[in-house]
């Protein structure tokens, strides 16, 4: 019987949060044919009030960091034997991802979070709130991935 | 010849007259080089000492002091004028002003209640606390104990910062030090002022006795005359000079001339408009004015300023401490510590349970009013362990030569200012590391060590396969020699280069530090390439300009990245 390809959107933003939800994601897509999604928003506010003249330069800078964190993310899922698309947009990362996830018609987004309560992009311990927030604009469900426990190192 | 002597109408002087003052030029040129190679011989040691901290685990304050302290034991012979207002007028406005601009107003204003707990209670506590007990244990004058409690309540955080930033501890940790240093060292310079007031006023029989009320008011009124002439000169050069332009020189030139300008103003008040002997706070002027430079002056300044400024400032900063703590080094007599151990035990021990106290004390206070804004306990062992003291007790001491109390007490005091200094510098000061790491404050350091290592190791493998080829490529190996070595090599470097993403996988905030490092060293390898495209005569220097400007914002605005990431 042929299986429906289901589409799974990943924020990505680089740090141990985006990484596990990366991992994740590609351990379940090896069981299914999933596609998945790497998205990266570069939003300038996450860097607090900049001045009109800095904006671009730092949306520049930002763009370049999540090309090659989402091409980094994709090449580890081919080699994994997973599909994987990367789009990189501007502006506000909730309303980006839920529009990248309504236009590729998503089964799933899956969000990384810090393991303790680090500030992620959405603000300190808002991560919840977000995926709430997500799930009601989009009718999909939204899943949040952190990373196992810190190991100690000798 | 001095100039001025071409220019001296010696047909009025006699031959004698002449002669004498051809022998005091001589006199005068002789002493000014004799100390101008001082300060080339200090200038020297603190690039030496600066080499040697990059192999050693020590603070390079706290080498420095050691290496100041085996110079004065050696007894070299450098002449070097050191008195309080050297320290006071010249050394040290340029290290508050270069540390009050890298606080950005809004980190500051989320803590201003507490530094200012601490600041101004904290100063005032510390005063009375290490003062009643010197004065009760050591039976020092209350007044000339009161000096010394205000003196030594000046912290020092430059040892202490620059823990803060190679183990990556928490930003506002690192701003509630910063700024309980920079507004406690103009209140305790006021505190001391009034207390070294009062030892006049007995020694001249006018002593009216102690108002805490009227000192309260006097330090408040001082303090926050200080503040308000930094404002006013910080307000004005930053809004009509510094936002206007984008001149590096100029503004160098203007930031110098407002840093000191800023400091004496306030000093000699009264002295530059005729109203007598009112004087405010400099320190604190200086912290005003700094503040309204990093915060509002250079809001309009370019990258390419705003790094040749910051590399101007971090250059002057550095020398100016390196001299303040090679200073302290040069300035004890290990004979007269020994001499004084006891008043210097007292004198540690009284530091030290005051700051408990002051910090641990008020703390518990903050956290009343401020329940949601508390400081957490590991914070407050690190603020507790890391009041350092420094340039700011050095430079008031100084003032004692035993005139305002007897010479026996101020070299008392002298002696105890000294070994305080010494006993934070060594004990407290080589230990923070360890501290902050214990209290699980280092953010990254054992991570990214260990990252480090399994970085190097692919890296210097990388360079043996490299030579291997090379060696072959020459005709020096044999070809089966070579291959064979290559394979051994292959295989080590793919073991290494494993172990490196295995870790990058496992801490994949590394990555992100790597990826932005190395765009950073892109756009530097960018920038010389537009230089190299100039000298080529590739492109004119306006292109150049041009170029620059771009890059410079680029790196600008990687470096808010990084710092917005926490790296």
């Amino acid at each position: 019987m042929h299986e429906e390809r289901q589409v799974i959107v990943c924020a990505t933003r680089g740090g141990e949060g985006s990484r596990a939800l990366q991992q994740e994601a590609v351990a379940r897509s090896r069981h299914g044919t999933s596609l998945l999604i790497f998205v990266y928003v570069v939003n300038h506010r996450e860097l607090g009030n900049l001045e009109e003249g800095e904006i671009p330069y730092v949306e520049e800078e930002l763009s370049w960091l999540g090309e090659t964190l989402l091409l980094l993310a994709q090449n580890r899922a081919k080699e994994a034997g997973v599909s994987a698309e990367t789009v990189i947009r501007t502006g506000s990362p909730l309303a980006e991802i839920a529009q990248v996830a309504r236009n590729y018609k998503a089964n799933r987004i899956m969000l990384g979070a810090p393991r303790g309560t680090t500030a992620n992009v959405f603000g300190d311990d808002e991560i919840e709130r977000a995926a709430t927030l997500l799930s009601d604009e989009t009718g999909i469900s939204v899943e949040i991935v952190r990373p196992e426990p810190l190991q100690q190192h000798a | 010849m001095a100039d001025w002597q071409n220019h001296w109408p010696t047909n009025i002087l006699t031959d004698q007259q002449t002669n004498m003052i051809a022998l005091l030029a001589s006199e005068g040129e002789s002493l000014f080089i004799r100390q101008e190679f001082g300060y080339v011989v200090m200038l020297s040691i603190a690039a030496g000492v600066a080499i040697l901290v990059r192999y050693i685990r020590i603070p390079y304050t706290v080498t420095l002091v050691l290496v100041g302290l085996l110079m004065s034991i050696l007894q070299l012979p450098l002449e070097i004028t050191i008195s309080s207002e050297l320290i006071l007028a010249l050394l040290v406005p340029p290290l508050i002003f270069e540390a009050a601009t890298h606080l950005k107003w809004d980190d500051l204003r989320a803590d201003l209640f507490p530094i200012l707990l601490f600041a101004l209670l904290g100063t005032l506590l510390s005063t009375f606390l290490v003062g009643g007990a010197t004065s009760w244990a050591l039976g020092l004058p209350l007044v000339a104990a009161l000096a010394f409690g205000a003196l030594i309540s000046a912290t020092d955080p430059v040892a202490v910062i620059a823990f803060f930033r190679s183990l990556g501890v928490d930003k506002r940790l690192s701003v509630l030090v910063e700024g309980e240093s920079l507004f406690n060292d103009g209140i305790a310079v006021v505190i001391f002022s009034l207390a070294v007031g009062a030892g006049i006023a007995i020694a001249e029989g006018t002593y009216e006795g102690f108002s805490l009320s009227q000192a309260v008011v006097e330090i408040v009124v001082v303090s926050f005359g200080g503040l308000m002439i930094g404002a006013v000169l910080g307000g004005v050069v930053s809004y009509v000079i510094l936002k206007n332009l984008d001149d590096a020189l100029i503004e160098t030139a203007v930031t110098v001339a407002l840093a000191f300008a800023a400091y004496l103003t306030a000093e000699d008040f009264g002295l530059l408009f005729n109203l007598g002997d009112i004087h405010f706070s400099g320190i604190l002027s200086v912290l005003a004015a700094a503040l309204f430079v990093g915060n509002i002056g250079r809001i309009n300044t370019s990258p390419t300023t705003r790094v040749t400024l910051d590399n101007f400032w971090e250059f002057l900063a550095f020398v100016m401490n390196s001299f303040i703590f090679l200073i302290i080094g040069l300035r004890i007599q290990i004979d007269r510590l020994t001499a004084n151990i006891i008043p210097i035990l007292v004198a540690v021990v009284a530091v030290l349970v005051s700051r408990l106290i002051v910090v641990y004390g008020l703390s518990w206070l903050h956290a009343r009013v401020q329940p949601r804004m508390s400081i957490p306990r590991n914070y407050r062992h690190v603020i507790f362990w890391g009041g350092l003291r420094g340039a700011i007790g050095l430079a008031l001491v100084l003032t004692f030569t035993g005139e305002i109390f007897s010479p026996a007490v101020a070299e008392d005091l002298q002696a105890m200012t000294f070994g305080v200094v010494l006993f934070t510098l060594l004990v407290q000061g080589l230990s923070m590391s360890s501290v902050i790491e214990r209290l699980g404050l280092s953010k990254h350091e054992p991570i990214r060590e260990e990252q480090q290592k399994r970085q190097v190791r692919v890296y210097a493998k990388r360079a043996g396969r490299q030579e291997l080829d090379n060696l072959h490529d020459a005709g020096i190996l044999s070809p089966a020699i070579w291959k064979a070595m290559a394979a051994v090599y292959d295989a080590r470097i793919a073991q290494r280069t494993a172990l490196l993403q295995d870790y990058l996988a496992e801490f994949p905030e590394l990555e992100q530090e790597m990826v932005l490092q190395a765009r950073t060293d892109l756009l530097r390898a960018e920038r010389t390439a537009v230089a190299d495209a100039t000298r080529r005569g590739l492109i004119t220097e306006e292109v150049q300009e041009e170029l620059f400007r771009e890059i410079d914002n680029r790196s600008s605005a990687l470096d808010m990245i990084k710092a917005n990431r926490g790296h």
